[in-house]
């Protein structure tokens, strides 16, 4: 990566809306994040928040449609398969985790890296990268990922996705069900990977803490952003505490 | 989107009445009484894959029980075909209803192998039974006579056949448009949403089971007669398949699109066999691979077939008018539909008690506790995966509780299935909307109203419920009119917004004359404004006694609306109280804020 | 009934039942994999047969008609989605050289192939190596052609699909290769016996081949990563998406390796059965009732129900031969009805 990547955006949407048939999910969205960046994106459930995520991937459900520009630096990627984009360095850890249950934790990491095939690099190194981070998995390899626990499997979801090497990691509702050590957890580590360059993309319902981590923020109501700023400001705007708070704090 | 084409379709069978009176050739009437057998066939699998759902590749098989049945009787018995007719009917609706018993309440894809597996059983076993000559069959079947008149002749045998798919549709489309008919209609939607009507899917699956195998044997009786002799062959598993690419060609979920796709199938075959020996210069079944490449293309380009595209053609023509209309007063007998006592104000209707649900090692639902009182409206909040919707589910007997005790009014409900818990009244909504997209919001909300009639099938298809039915519409258009939907009461229900969707299904649960209302995120995916005209509704609700359950994520939503609220995280209550107070509870303030200090 | 006799029915019980196992394998891997009910599989295993008994008889293969037909097909097919992208992004030129290659010119390569070189005196092993590169790329371009362009679509449309690829794969069948059945030649004439037991040397070999397929099946899904990548694909759709595993290249693979194993299956029962282009249906039916006891899902179930199968026909076969496929496929109702009662109830959307 060069320097001036810094100041250009990584990824970068603009006018993005989905619908599935007549519903309108998300409606003309524009957010930018940069390469090292952590930006949440916080709104009531059923904002459009997942669609978001899926339309950057490529990985709406077939019904669901998608418009506008996603651009990934500076190339627009909106109508490339997911291979592509994931190729390039898009990677998703969707809500529901989807891992393959009735295999190996250590055979799902690896099936993370599948479209990583470079001369000089063994999926071993990419495993050692991700048991460093996660050491707890590197204990459990060899156990099927169906039977870990809730925190567990959220730390085979975010290995696998790092497996591919992604620039940019996108994370939906990442501290889902999660008791709130295991969620330290996982924001540590989200603040962790923001040294190593890659930026971060992270929707959650669990504004305080994702606003603590992150550099940035947008606020999504009903498939529109409603609000922006720096995360330090948006954690003290009234109305975020308002709406995301039930009352005045 | 709905397509009124009544007068299109009675001039297509029309036509097909007229037919033989024309001077055409002997040939076209043979083809004619092709269609007409393939037709009732095709009929009936449009009731049983198209509308509701259960995709059967075995028909043929059920054709061959009539075909056969009559065939032994009137050779080796000397019986009168009258008499073959009945015990056809009785054989194929017997081996119907056993065969569907088994296998209609297999999910999805299993239930199609199934038919392709009996199918071939039964065909290998006309072919191999000595009384039914083996493969080469029975012949020298008398002709039919009705009164001494004898109907020999191909051109009496069309009518004859003509009349009986006349028949037929007539008793299947009274049959939809009734209190049975939406039945049937809701089960193509899965399970869930027609059960928590009241409705008996596994019940109704056998039913229209046993319609299609009736009406295969019917055809199969008439061929035996038109054709004095049977064999195997025609009953096999590939006529099967044709029959299933007939109603898909036609359009499978519309009933004149069975017609539709026998006439396009049949002259398309009759042509095919014609040509192609003489194009591959060799003889043998060539069509099939026209016909197989067609419904591959058919199915990429169009899966509802045919009739839609005619339907719409002909609508530019002859705008469409609503099929389905309430009357405009209240009808004779209305005011004597049974009602619900109310339960007095302030009395407990719901105690949830040491409530538990494990799905293997995981504790969705960790001995909850709460108690709803009539003319409550409460709220159960949580932030995603608290298990709210677990405990939804086991208030209304989606999922049956592990351990502990749910009480309504008093008995005990936490093991019923939701049916049951229905009839008991307790109506909900759903997370995500369960409608018939294409039939009107009318239609729609009056399934809610199936456990206010009592018609039985017959009764629809002989149209001897119009009282009953008319009553339970106005029901429906109350309810559609109480929550403000009037203006779009004969709008297909697909083409409604999101919050106008929400608030159908609040009318179809109030056709079930509820005392208590369960709303499941009923504001999740709403603009400001649906939201508004929502909370208007469940106030207006409240005012009229109704008590309501309200399993909410979004707190703003529920702050203004509810009496009490109950929170849960991780399969637990952590609060409970009004909502003044929970919105300083640090506990709450915490699961939906973030632990993480 | 002696126990000899009980013997041998077992045995052909058991030689039948591990080409139903082949067959139920490759259901159960496609339906995992795309969710296809893979009926066609019936032609490949009379294609397969009927190519073997060809190049025995020193005889053109006119599969490779079809080939070539459908590999022109699939051409057009991917120019015409390449071309209807063109709007977003520029003409895909090295993936459609690479169509170009696999769908036009590996096609005349073969025909090539069989008219240059004498495949009646080859060794019947390199025999069906050269079926099996006719029919391989044929279950893949009929994945392209006919389900890939609706690979989202629910199951029961896919199953339609399904039979009208069955129905044109047949007709095209009796086209090219005509109504008369063919044998192909013995594996092996060596016979022995085990005590009182005869044991055909052609049972041996097919248990052992089934066998080692098996395995070898067993070894791909366990070690290497396509395998690996196939499962995934079965146990999480769209986790699969997401670490790049597409859809349609599973799909294709899938397609590929159940064309092959119907291929197999087919040489497997040619040498002692006739079998016409419609012969592969029923025997691959069987193959599904195997499949279905297996709930479409678990292979060792699967197997077992396989093995079932071929008994109960072997044993079926002696006591009341005229009714051997009646009980056979009768079987499933018991079968479905015990799944009915053990799935529980779940909601099929």
């Amino acid at each position: 990566m060069s320097a001036d990547n810094s100041s250009k955006p990584v990824l970068e949407t603009r006018n993005l809306s989905v619908r599935y048939g007549k519903v309108e999910a998300l409606r003309g969205t524009s957010i930018s994040l940069r390469a090292g960046e952590i930006v949440t994106v916080i709104g009531p459930n059923g904002a459009g928040k997942s669609s978001l995520l899926n339309a950057i991937m490529g990985a709406l459900p077939s019904e669901g449609q998608a418009q506008g520009e996603v651009l990934y630096q500076g190339q627009d990627v909106s109508h490339h398969a997911i291979e592509l984009r994931l190729g390039k360095g898009l990677a998703l850890v969707p809500e529901k985790r989807e891992l393959f249950t009735t295999m190996t934790v250590e055979d799902n990491l690896v099936l993370g890296a599948y479209r990583r095939r470079k001369a000089g690099w063994s999926y071993r190194d990419g495993l050692e990268g991700i048991y460093a981070v996660f050491p707890r998995l590197k204990e459990r390899r060899h156990q099927l990922a169906g039977t870990m626990s809730g925190g567990e499997r959220q730390m085979v979801a975010i290995g696998r996705a790092l497996m591919s090497d992604p620039k940019v990691l996108m994370l939906d509702e990442p501290s889902l069900g999660l008791a709130p050590r295991v969620m330290a957890e996982v924001f540590q580590v989200i603040s962790h990977l923001r040294d190593t360059g890659v930026a971060t993309l992270l929707i959650e319902q669990n504004s305080r803490a994702a606003l603590k981590v992150s550099d940035y923020g947008y606020v999504l109501e009903v498939g529109d952003v409603t609000l922006e700023g720096k995360a330090s400001e948006l954690a003290q705007n009234p109305r975020v505490i308002e709406a995301y708070l039930g009352a005045k704090h | 989107m709905k397509m009124s084409t009544k007068k299109l379709q009675w001039l297509m069978f029309g036509w097909f009445f007229l037919f033989p009176f024309l001077p055409v050739p002997g040939y076209w009437i043979t083809i004619g009484n092709y269609i007409g057998l393939y037709s009732i066939v095709a009929l009936g699998l449009v009731l049983l894959t198209g509308i509701g759902g259960l995709t059967s590749f075995g028909q043929a098989a059920f054709v061959g029980l009539g075909a056969y049945t009559t065939a032994y009787l009137s050779t080796a018995l000397g019986w009168s075909p009258w008499v073959g007719l009945g015990a056809g009917l009785l054989v194929s609706g017997l081996a119907a209803a056993l065969i569907g018993s088994v296998t209609v309440r297999l999910s999805g894809h299993f239930l199609p192998l199934a038919t392709i597996a009996w199918g071939l059983s039964l065909y290998y076993l006309f072919g191999t039974i000595e009384f039914l000559g083996k493969y080469d069959g029975l012949s020298g079947i008398p002709a039919l006579s009705l009164f001494g008149i004898d109907l020999s002749s191909p051109r009496v045998m069309y009518g004859v056949i003509w009349f009986c798919l006349g028949g037929c549709l007539m008793l299947v489309l009274n049959l939809l448009n009734s209190r049975p008919g939406r039945a049937i209609r809701a089960l193509a939607k899965g399970k869930t949403m027609p059960e928590a009507m009241g409705i008996h899917t596994a019940q109704y699956k056998i039913l229209i089971f046993v319609l299609a195998a009736l009406m295969a044997s019917l055809s199969g009786w008439l061929y035996a007669h038109l054709q004095r002799s049977v064999s195997a062959t025609p009953f096999g598993l590939h006529m099967g398949i044709e029959y299933l690419f007939m109603a898909v060609v036609g359009g499978v979920g519309h009933v004149w699109g069975a017609i539709l796709g026998a006439v396009v199938m049949t002259g398309l075959k009759s042509q095919l066999q014609d040509w192609l020996p003489l194009l591959l210069g060799s003889n043998g079944n060539f069509e099939i691979v026209v016909f197989g490449v067609m419904i591959v293309l058919l199915l990429l380009w169009s899966r509802d077939g045919l009739w839609p595209w005619v339907a719409g053609v002909w609508a530019k023509f002859h705008p469409p008018e609503p099929e389905v209309v309430a009357p405009a007063i209240a009808p004779e007998g209305y005011s004597d539909l049974p009602r619900r006592t109310r339960p007095q104000a302030g009395a407990l209707i719901l105690e949830v008690n040491e409530a538990r649900k494990q799905f293997g090692g995981l504790v969705a639902v960790k001995d909850m506790a709460f108690e709803i009182r009539a003319g409550e409206v409460v709220g159960l909040i949580g932030p995603n995966g608290a298990g709210k919707s677990t405990m939804f589910n086991l208030v209304t007997g989606v999922l049956p509780a592990t351990s502990g005790e749910i009480r309504f009014c008093g008995e005990r409900i936490d093991q019923l299935d939701s049916r049951h818990i229905v009839r008991m009244g307790i109506g909900r909504s759903f997370q995500h909307v369960h409608l018939i997209p294409h039939l009107s919001v009318l239609e729609n909300v009056a399934m809610g109203a199936h456990l206010r009639g009592r018609s039985s099938p017959l009764a629809a298809a002989l149209r001897l419920d119009r009282h009953e039915e008319a009553r339970l519409l106005f029901l429906a258009a109350e309810q559609i009119r109480r929550v403000g939907l009037e203006e779009h009461m004969h709008t297909p229900a697909g083409s409604l917004a999101l919050g106008q969707q929400r608030i159908l299904e609040i009318a179809r649960a109030l056709c079930t004359d509820p005392t208590l209302l369960l709303l499941d995120e009923p504001a999740a995916g709403l603009r400001l404004k649906e939201k508004e005209a929502l909370a208007d509704l469940i106030r207006q609700l409240k005012g009229e006694g109704m008590s309501v359950l309200l399993v909410e994520h979004d707190m703003d939503f529920v702050m203004g609306l509810t009496d009490r609220l109950v929170v849960m995280e991780f399969g637990s209550k952590i609060a409970e109280g009004l909502p003044a107070e929970i919105q300083n509870n640090e506990a709450v303030l915490a699961a939906y804020l973030g632990g993480v200090e | 009934m002696d126990f000899g006799i009980f013997a041998v029915l077992a045995q052909d019980g058991v030689t039948n039942g591990a080409v139903y196992a082949l067959l139920a394998m490759a259901l159960v891997l496609v339906f995992s994999v795309t969710r296809i009910i893979f009926l066609p599989q019936g032609e490949f295993i009379g294609f397969g047969a009927l190519t073997v008994a060809a190049l025995q008889s020193s005889q053109f293969p006119k599969l490779i008609w079809l080939l070539i037909g459908i590999g022109v097909l699939t051409f057009l097919v991917e120019l015409g989605s390449a071309l209807r992208q063109r709007r977003y992004k520029p003409l895909p030129r090295r993936l459609l050289m690479w169509s170009v290659i696999e769908n036009l010119i590996y096609p005349q390569f073969i025909w090539l192939l069989a008219h240059s070189l004498d495949w009646q005196g080859m060794p019947m092993a390199v025999q069906i190596l050269f079926t099996l590169a006719i029919t391989v790329p044929l279950g893949i371009m009929i994945y392209r052609v006919a389900f890939q362009p609706m690979a989202e679509a629910s199951v029961l449309v896919l199953l339609i699909v399904s039979v009208g690829v069955h129905f044109a794969m047949l007709g095209m069948g009796l086209f090219i290769f005509g109504p008369e059945g063919s044998t192909t030649h013995a594996f092996t004439e060596w016979s022995t016996a085990l005590g009182e037991m005869p044991v055909s040397g052609q049972s041996v070999v097919v248990m052992a081949v089934a066998g080692s397929l098996i395995g070898l099946l067993y070894l791909f899904f366990d070690r290497t990563l396509y395998g690996k990548a196939l499962r995934a694909t079965a146990v999480n759709r769209k986790g699969a998406q997401l670490v790049g595993i597409g859809t349609s290249q599973a799909g294709r693979m899938a397609f590929g390796l159940a064309a092959g194993l119907g291929t197999l299956a087919g040489t497997l029962i040619a040498p002692l059965n006739t079998v016409g282009y419609d012969t592969g249906f029923v025997v691959a039916l069987k193959g599904f009732v195997a499949a279905i006891v297996g709930g479409l899902a678990s292979y060792p179930l699967a197997a077992a129900g396989a093995l079932l199968v071929g008994l109960l026909e072997s044993y079926s076969s002696y006591w009341a031969s005229a009714y051997k496929e009646v009980i056979v496929f009768t079987l499933i109702i018991p079968v479905l009805a015990w799944r009915s009662l053990t799935s529980g109830h779940g909601d099929e959307e």
